[in-house]
C-alpha cells in the first residue's frame, strides 16, 4: 500500500486550514476561556507551597493549560464528514476509489489540526506565562521523547474513537446521543475536567482502567514527570493494546455497516 | 401591550407545537442538561473532598449556585437566546427586511419569535438541585428574598441578552462575527464559579465588562441572605449600561442596513 495519497491529503488539508489562521485563533480563544476561571480557582485554592491530591499549584496549573491545548487533538469527536457521507450516500465515491477510507479521514484530520495546534500554542502561551516560575517542564530530553510518543499514540487512539463514533451513522438517524457522550462523559473520564487523582480513589482507579485516561491524563502525567519508567512502559502498552483492540472493533463495525449501506442517502 | 402579549402567546404555541413533533429530541436535551449539571456537580464535589470551602463557599452553597446558573441559562435560551443569534445571518443574507416589514417592533420579533420552550422540562433539574441545596442549608427564604432573587435573576438574563445583542449588531459592520457569540457563551459559562475567586480587577471586569457575576452569583446571594443593596445596584447599572450600548448599536446598524446581503 502506498502512503503517498494520504500524505497528499494531509498536506492539502493543512494548506486549506492554514488559510483560515484568524478563524483558528478565535476558535482557540473560545476553547481556552474556561482556563480563566480554572486559573483563578486554583490560585484561590492553592498557595505556592500547598498540595491538593499530590499536585502542587504549579503542577495543577500546568496540567490544566497543557490538557486544554492537548485535548483539541487527543479529544475524540463525532467527525461530521464521515457521518454525512454515510447518511447521504457519498461514501460510495470513496468505496470506488483505491483508498483506505479510515486512513483518508485520519490524514484529513491531521492536516487540518496541525495549524490549529500551532495557533493554539500562541493562545495558550500567555496563560503559561501567567504561571511564572511555577510552570513545570519535563525534566530532560528523554522525558520530552516519552511525552511525545505518548501524545502520538493518544492522537491515534483518539482517532479510532472518532471513527467508531462516526460509524454509528450507519445505524443512527442523528448523532445527538453520541455527541452527548463525547461532550460530557469522555472529557470527565479522560481527565480534562480534573486530574483523575482528585476523584475518590475507587472512582479514580476505575477511570484509569478505561481507555479514555490514555488520551489525556496519561500524556499529561508523563509531561509533568509523575510517571516512572515502569509506569511509562505500562501506560504505552495500554495505549497500544487499546489501539489494536479498537482497530479490530472498527474493522468489524465497518464491515457490518457496509452491509447495511445502500448508497442512496436520504 | 395586549397586541404584543397575543403575539408572544402565538409564538409560544408555535414553538411547543413544532417540538411536539420531535419528542425524542426533548429526551436527549433533558439528558444533555442532566449531564451538564452532573458534570458541574462532579467537578465541585471532587474538589470538596480535599477542601472544606471554596473562596468561602460551602458545598451546598455551590450546589445552589450551579442550580441558579443553569436556571438562568435555560431561561435565557428558552425566551430570547435563540432569536438574537439569528440576526447576523439575516443581515448577511439581506433578509432582515422580511422582519422590518412585519407589523411589530423588529427587535421584539427577532428576540421572541424563535422561542425554545421545549427546554421547559429541563427546568425541573436545576429546580430540584436548588431545592435540595436550600434544604441542606436549612434555609427558607422569605417572600422578600424570593422577590429580590427573581429581580436579580431577570437582570442576569437581561445582561446576557444585552451583551449578545451588542455583539450580533456588529454584523452590520463586520463580515463575520460567528466566533464572538461563541466566545460570549463560553464567558457566561464562568457564571457557575463562586464570586470569591474573582478578585480586584477580575471582579470589576466580570461585573461591568462582561457581567458574568450578575447572571448567577448575585441572585444566589439573595437566596443565601447575603445580598444587600450593592449587588442589585451593580447589576442594574451594568445591565443599564449594556442595554444602552446594545440599542445604540442596533439603531445605528439599522440606519446603514442596505438589504443587499453578500
Amino acid at each position: 500500500m502506498s502512503w503517498r495519497p494520504y500524505f497528499t491529503t494531509a498536506r492539502l488539508a493543512l494548506r486549506e486550514a492554514a488559510t483560515y489562521r484568524l478563524n483558528h485563533f478565535l476558535s482557540f480563544v473560545v476553547a481556552v476561556v474556561p482556563l480563566i476561571a480554572l486559573l483563578l480557582l486554583w490560585n484561590t485554592l492553592l498557595g505556592p507551597q500547598q498540595r491538593l491530591a499530590g499536585f502542587t499549584r504549579g503542577e495543577m496549573l500546568t496540567y490544566f493549560i497543557l490538557t486544554r491545548w492537548l485535548y483539541e487533538f487527543t479529544g475524540p469527536v463525532v467527525w461530521w464528514d464521515i457521518a454525512y457521507e454515510i447518511r447521504e450516500g457519498d461514501l460510495i465515491f470513496h468505496l470506488l476509489r483505491p483508498e483506505w477510507y479510515s486512513g483518508y479521514h485520519f490524514a484529513l484530520i491531521i492536516g487540518s489540526k496541525l495549524p490549529y495546534a500551532l495557533v493554539g500554542l500562541a493562545v495558550a502561551a500567555p496563560f503559561a506565562l501567567s504561571v511564572g516560575v511555577g510552570w513545570v517542564w519535563p525534566p530532560g530530553v528523554a522525558a520530552w521523547a516519552a511525552f511525545a510518543l505518548s501524545v502520538v499514540l493518544a492522537v491515534a487512539l483518539a482517532y479510532q474513537f472518532t471513527f467508531l463514533s462516526s460509524l454509528t451513522a450507519f445505524w443512527l438517524e442523528d448523532n445527538k446521543a453520541m455527541n452527548l457522550l463525547m461532550d460530557f462523559v469522555v472529557p470527565l473520564a479522560a481527565g480534562a475536567l480534573l486530574p483523575l487523582d482528585v476523584f475518590p480513589s475507587a472512582v479514580a482507579t476505575a477511570l484509569r482502567a478505561l481507555p479514555f485516561a490514555q488520551l489525556l491524563y496519561f500524556p499529561a502525567l508523563v509531561y509533568l514527570g509523575r510517571v516512572d519508567p515502569g509506569g511509562w512502559w505500562a501506560g504505552v502498552a495500554q495505549q497500544v493494546g487499546w489501539l489494536v483492540a479498537l482497530l479490530v472493533i472498527n474493522g468489524w463495525v465497518w464491515r457490518r455497516g457496509l452491509r447495511r449501506f445502500r448508497a442512496v442517502g436520504g | 401591550m395586549g397586541y404584543y402579549l397575543r403575539l408572544w402567546w402565538h409564538w409560544a404555541r408555535l414553538s411547543l407545537g413544532r417540538e411536539s413533533l420531535f419528542r425524542g429530541n426533548a429526551w436527549l436535551r433533558l439528558i444533555g442538561h442532566a449531564l451538564w449539571l452532573g458534570t458541574a456537580w462532579a467537578f465541585f464535589a471532587a474538589l470538596y473532598l480535599h477542601v472544606p470551602a471554596i473562596a468561602g463557599w460551602r458545598p451546598a452553597e455551590v450546589w445552589l449556585l450551579i442550580a441558579v446558573n443553569e436556571l438562568a441559562q435555560l431561561l435565557y435560551s428558552m425566551f430570547v437566546g435563540q432569536g438574537v443569534l439569528w440576526i447576523p445571518d439575516l443581515i448577511w443574507q439581506g433578509e432582515l427586511d422580511s422582519i422590518l416589514l412585519k407589523p411589530a417592533a423588529p427587535l421584539f420579533t427577532l428576540s421572541v419569535g424563535r422561542m425554545r420552550l421545549y427546554n421547559a422540562p429541563s427546568l425541573a433539574l436545576p429546580l430540584a438541585l436548588g431545592g435540595y441545596a436550600l434544604h441542606t442549608l436549612g434555609l427558607q427564604p422569605s417572600w422578600g428574598q424570593w422577590f429580590w432573587f427573581g429581580l436579580l435573576l431577570a437582570l442576569g438574563v437581561a445582561a446576557r441578552y444585552a451583551l449578545t445583542l451588542t455583539v450580533v449588531s456588529l454584523a452590520f459592520w463586520v463580515t463575520r462575527v460567528y466566533a464572538m457569540p461563541a466566545l460570549l457563551a463560553e464567558l457566561f459559562r464562568l457564571a457557575g464559579y463562586p464570586e470569591g475567586i474573582f478578585r480586584g480587577a477580575m471582579r470589576a471586569l466580570f461585573t461591568w465588562g462582561v457581567p458574568v457575576l450578575v447572571v448567577a452569583n448575585f441572585p444566589t446571594t439573595a437566596l443565601l441572605g447575603r445580598a444587600g443593596w450593592q449587588p442589585g445596584a451593580e447589576a442594574a447599572l451594568a445591565v443599564g449600561f449594556w442595554c444602552v450600548v446594545a440599542l445604540a448599536l442596533w439603531r445605528a446598524g439599522l440606519r446603514r442596513y442596505t438589504a443587499v446581503g453578500g
